[in-house]
This record gives C-alpha cells, structure tokens and sequence, in this order.
C-alpha cells in the first residue's frame, strides 16, 4: 500500500505543539514521504516543519476561518485538504497528541472513512498495512492493532528533539479552501485566573497528589514551582478533590509532561500517574510512607511530611536565589 | 432534555491486572471492574442536569458481559429512569469507530427521544479517547469534549470546560455528544442506601447484541507494560530535615538558574 503521512499542524490552536506530529511523522517515515498541513502558519512555521523532517509544506487558509477556531471547524478544514489531489493518496495523518487536538483526528476518521488509531506509542508502517501501539488498562498494558487497505488518523508522540533540525530541501504550497465550514460552537468565554507556567514545555513539574490532603499544599506546590520557574501539576486524586485544576492533571488520563525534572509530593507512584511523566525525566519524591513506589522511580528521595519539607525548601531556594 | 448516559466499566487500577488478552470482554471477567473516573464524571453531571429540570430522563446504558450486572445495579441505586446493559459480545471493543458506530446504532432504541449523550472522555479499558469524537460524527451530532460541568441559565443548560487559562461555556441546543472529563464538581454522589438495596434485586436488562461489524483494526496482541525501572536505587536522603532539604535544594537549584 502507497501513500504518504501527513502531518496535521493546527497552529492556529493556543498552547498547541503544532510541529509535533512532523516530528511523529518524520520519526516513523522509513523512507515513507511526509507532508506538513499547517492552519494558521506562516512561511517560518514551513521552515521549520521542513526542518523537522517534512518533504512539504501546505499552509492553508479560508476566509471563514476566525482566530479561534474550534475542532469542527479545523475537522472540515483538515478533511476538504485531505481530499485535495496532491493529499488525497494519504495513509496515514496524524495530529498533535492532546485530549482535545486528538477528537480531530477521530473524527476524520469517520469522515474520511478510515481507522482510529487514538494516540499511539508507535506506528509502524509495512507495505501491507499500519500497526499500532498503544497504552491500555491506564498505562498497565500495551495494546497491539493493525489496520490494512484503510486510512489511519491518530497521535503519536514524537520523539524529544535533539537539535533544530537541519535545514532541508522542499516544497511550500499556499492553499486557500473556500468550502463553507461549520458554525462554530457559540462559545462565551472569560479568564479563569489560572495564569501559573503550562505543563507543556517546564522545565520542571512541580506535582501533588493525594497525600498533600487539601488546597493548602498546594498553595506552597505552586510557591515552589515558581521558585523553580516550573510549573504546578497534580495527580488525578488530587483533581478529584478539586486541590489543582484538571487541565494541570498529569499521568495517563491526563497530561504527559516531559520536564527535566518532576518533583512529586504526596504521590504513590502508580502506573496511571507514571505513565504521564516521560521516561527520561527525572524523578524527585517527598512522601511521608517509605514504602510509597514513587521511591521505586525516583532518583532523589526524602521521607517527610510536606508540611514540614516544603516550606524549609522554598526558603532555602530562596535564600539561594 | 432527555439523555443517554453510556458507561463502560474499567479494569480497577487498585487491584493487580488478573488477565490482559486479545479477549477483552472476557478479561473483564478475570478483572475486578469499576466504573472508571470519567464514568463516574459522567453519571453525575447527567443526575445533576435532571435535577435541574423536571421532565428530564436519563438512561444509563453500560456496554459488557454479564460481569457487568453487578456494576449496572450498583448505577442503578442512583435512580437513573432506566438502566440496561448493551450486549458486548459483538462490540470491537479495540477499535474505537467500529465500537462508535455500534454505539450510535443503539441510541435510538436507548431513547429514541434523545437529545444528548453523555459518555467519559475515555471509554473502558482501552485509553482511546477517541469513541466520543467517532460517536458524534456517526450520529451526526456536536461534539462538546471534555466537560466539567453544566448548569442551567435562565432556562438554559450550559456545559463548561477549562482550556489552558480560559473557561469556556456552551449554551445547549440540538443534539450533542458530550465528552465528560473528572472535575471536583462532578464527583459522583453517594446512592441512598435504600436505592442500593432495592437495585441489588433489579433483575438487568440487555440491549443486543449488535449485528457484528467488520472492524477496521485487528487486534493481534495486549500485553503487560514493561515495568518502569531506573538502573539506579533512589537516593534516599537522611539525617536532620534541614540537612535533607539542604542536599535537595542544591539538586534543584540548577534547575532554577537554568529556568
């Protein structure tokens, strides 16, 4: 089977990493050619997605598309490219992982008739067919399918990146769609004060989970990620009882953080939350059971009760400062 | 305001993995099940919905085997105005269209009134969040993924999400598909225990099984994950606190030049 991955760049979307799915693509390609389709990019954006390994480029525009699109109407966008000539002899498209950027992908998968992949841990592509990994049961099992003679449409995501890229050979297009798109969704929107770092791209996580027992903890978490110039995250037990925000959830169900450093306090360790923390972070704990598995991961360990740890260690940050 | 309510149970992360196969309604068997956060997430906002308007009905609908009757009765203490298990037996559950498309097939005979259908960002045990986005565009529905909350306005249901550092609010009209992610305002309640012993004794009803469907995945294996391991034991720190939080603000402080 032939055909081309490609790459959709939503990078119109805030807080997006709309080049991750190039970097996906590029990483699995094997030879395979890839594709960028930006929305809402510009000539920089192409070079850089050339950079990051596609073969070219689309940057698509539409008259009705506003600042802030929503999914159905990147949806519509996305299908009426893939349905152009020069894309239309795709097998593969992925999109940025992320909760809401991967409803895209699964709903191109019925427009377009073909498979939902979901967000994978790895693709594979032989001239027979796609194969897919993924995480199952919460992070605790890994999920093997394959999907022959369809289109696939998931997330995958992409390698760290080492370097910027080379500079690379390849084609930039303009493509301007004009097919109506949907009504977007009426949506009224306001601040909701939650201004602290996002998890994408911290350098250092600063996380609490069950074990902080209430908001409080977490007011000094969020002073300690400031020190660090990181950012707050949390456990889902935490979200549960609403001490951290859910869009600050990491591990499986939530967001995966890839900081340098992932500084856990009050957290067990199970799979589900490990599952979002990338395997080359490395892990500090501070829990007050020495038994807790989070020590089984972690690099640096401290055995004590948050109350009595975080305070001590944002003065002594501070007084480093 | 009528709504299905969909739920699909998980494998219940506080006991050990008994059985992980490519016969994933049969390991739900070998497997402790529970309802999963976002199901629970799920329940609650459509319990709260009908609370706020007479005249709403809720149906709950858990797609399974029979290990699944002991999960609908413990839903149904919650008074839902009908509650029915979907045959599994046929449902692909790896491949989240296929599955979707089973799924969209059935709502009508759920409530053919329907104008709403609730289901947790991720459907059973698979972690594909990808069935509320296939299920919308079958049914041809709007799709309003991860909600965390809805109230009525005025006469008017609202449905609230948080993006990044914005809140965002959707008034309700038509027919939609609503992807519900756990939030402190949708923690599911607590039955009254009457409700649960009267639901202990509901015999379950069973919707299907689907026509079986040509899926577009195969499924050729599920494995245990390999276990996350470090080469290296943690470094435990000991002696005095001040000592301890010495050594671990000179780990960190690097971090923070650098940041």
């Amino acid at each position: 089977m032939s055909g081309m991955i490609v790459a959709l760049a939503p990078a119109v979307l805030r807080d997006v990493d709309w080049l991750a799915p190039v970097r996906a693509a590029a990483s699995i390609a094997r030879g395979t050619s890839v594709a960028a389709v930006i929305v809402g990019g510009d000539g920089e954006m192409a070079q850089a997605a050339l950079r990051a390994g596609a073969g070219a480029v689309w940057l698509v525009s539409h008259p009705g598309l506003g600042d802030q699109p929503d999914t159905g109407q990147l949806v519509a966008l996305f299908a009426q490219a893939l349905t152009q000539a020069d894309l239309q002899d795709h097998r593969l498209a992925l999109v940025p992982p992320g909760a809401l950027t991967e409803t895209i992908a699964a709903s191109l998968a019925v427009h377009l008739d073909g498979a939902a992949l979901g967000l994978c841990a790895d693709i594979a592509l032989s001239d027979a067919a796609i194969t897919a990994t993924r995480p199952a049961y919460g992070g605790r099992a890994v999920m093997t399918v394959t999907c022959a003679g369809r289109r696939c449409y998931g997330a995958m995501r992409p390698p760290k990146p080492t370097h910027s890229g080379d500079p690379r050979q390849g084609s930039v297009h303009h493509l301007e769609l004009t097919e109506p798109l949907p009504q977007p969704l009426p949506t009224t929107r306001r601040d909701s004060h939650l201004s602290a770092a996002n998890l994408e791209g911290a350098k250092v996580v600063v996380s609490g989970g069950r074990g902080m027992g209430g908001k409080e903890g977490f007011a000094l978490l969020a002073e300690l990620a400031g020190c660090l110039g990181g950012a707050l995250g949390g456990s889902l037990p935490a979200v549960d009882a609403g001490w951290v925000p859910v869009l600050r959830q990491v591990g499986q169900s939530g967001r995966f953080v890839t900081p340098d450093v992932y500084v856990a306090v009050g957290i067990s360790g199970t799979p589900q939350h490990l599952a979002g923390i990338a395997p080359s972070t490395r892990i500090v704990a501070i829990n007050k059971d020495a038994e807790a598995d989070i020590f089984r991961f972690a690099e640096i360990g401290m055995v004590a009760e948050w109350k009595d740890a975080l305070p001590a260690l944002i003065a002594r940050l501070k007084e480093t400062a | 305001m009528n709504m299905v309510v969909l739920l699909a149970g998980v494998a219940d992360p506080k006991w050990p993995l008994a059985a992980v196969s490519t016969d994933l309604l049969g390991d739900r068997a070998r497997n402790h099940i529970c309802l999963s956060p976002f199901d629970e997430a799920a329940l609650e906002i459509a319990l709260k919905i009908r609370e706020g308007r007479s005249g709403t009905r809720v149906t709950v609908a858990m797609a399974g085997g029979a290990e699944s009757d002991p999960l609908l009765r413990k839903v149904a203490a919650y008074r839902p105005d009908r509650a029915v298990r979907i045959d599994g037996g046929t449902l692909a559950l790896h491949d989240a269209r296929t599955l979707a498309a089973a799924l969209a097939a059935l709502v009508p005979q759920l409530d053919a009134t329907a104008d709403m259908v609730l289901i947790g960002r991720e459907f059973g045990d698979c972690d594909s969040g990808a069935v509320p986005p296939c299920l919308a565009a079958t049914l041809g529905w709007r799709l309003f993924a991860l909600a965390q909350h809805a109230h009525w306005l005025d006469g008017r249901l609202w449905l609230v999400r948080e993006q990044g550092n914005v809140e965002e609010s959707v008034p309700v009209e038509g027919q939609w598909v609503v992807s519900v992610t756990n939030d402190r305002r949708n923690r599911l309640r607590h039955p009254l225990m009457k409700n649960v012993i009267e639901a202990r004794r509901m015999s379950v009803a069973t919707l299907g099984p689907s026509p079986p469907a040509r899926a577009r995945l195969a499924l050729d294996a599920v494995a245990a994950a390999p276990a996350r391991t470090r080469d290296l034991p943690c470094r435990m720190l000991s002696g005095a606190l001040a000592t301890q939080v010495g050594e671990l603000a000179a780990f960190l402080a690097p971090w923070k030049a650098r940041t």
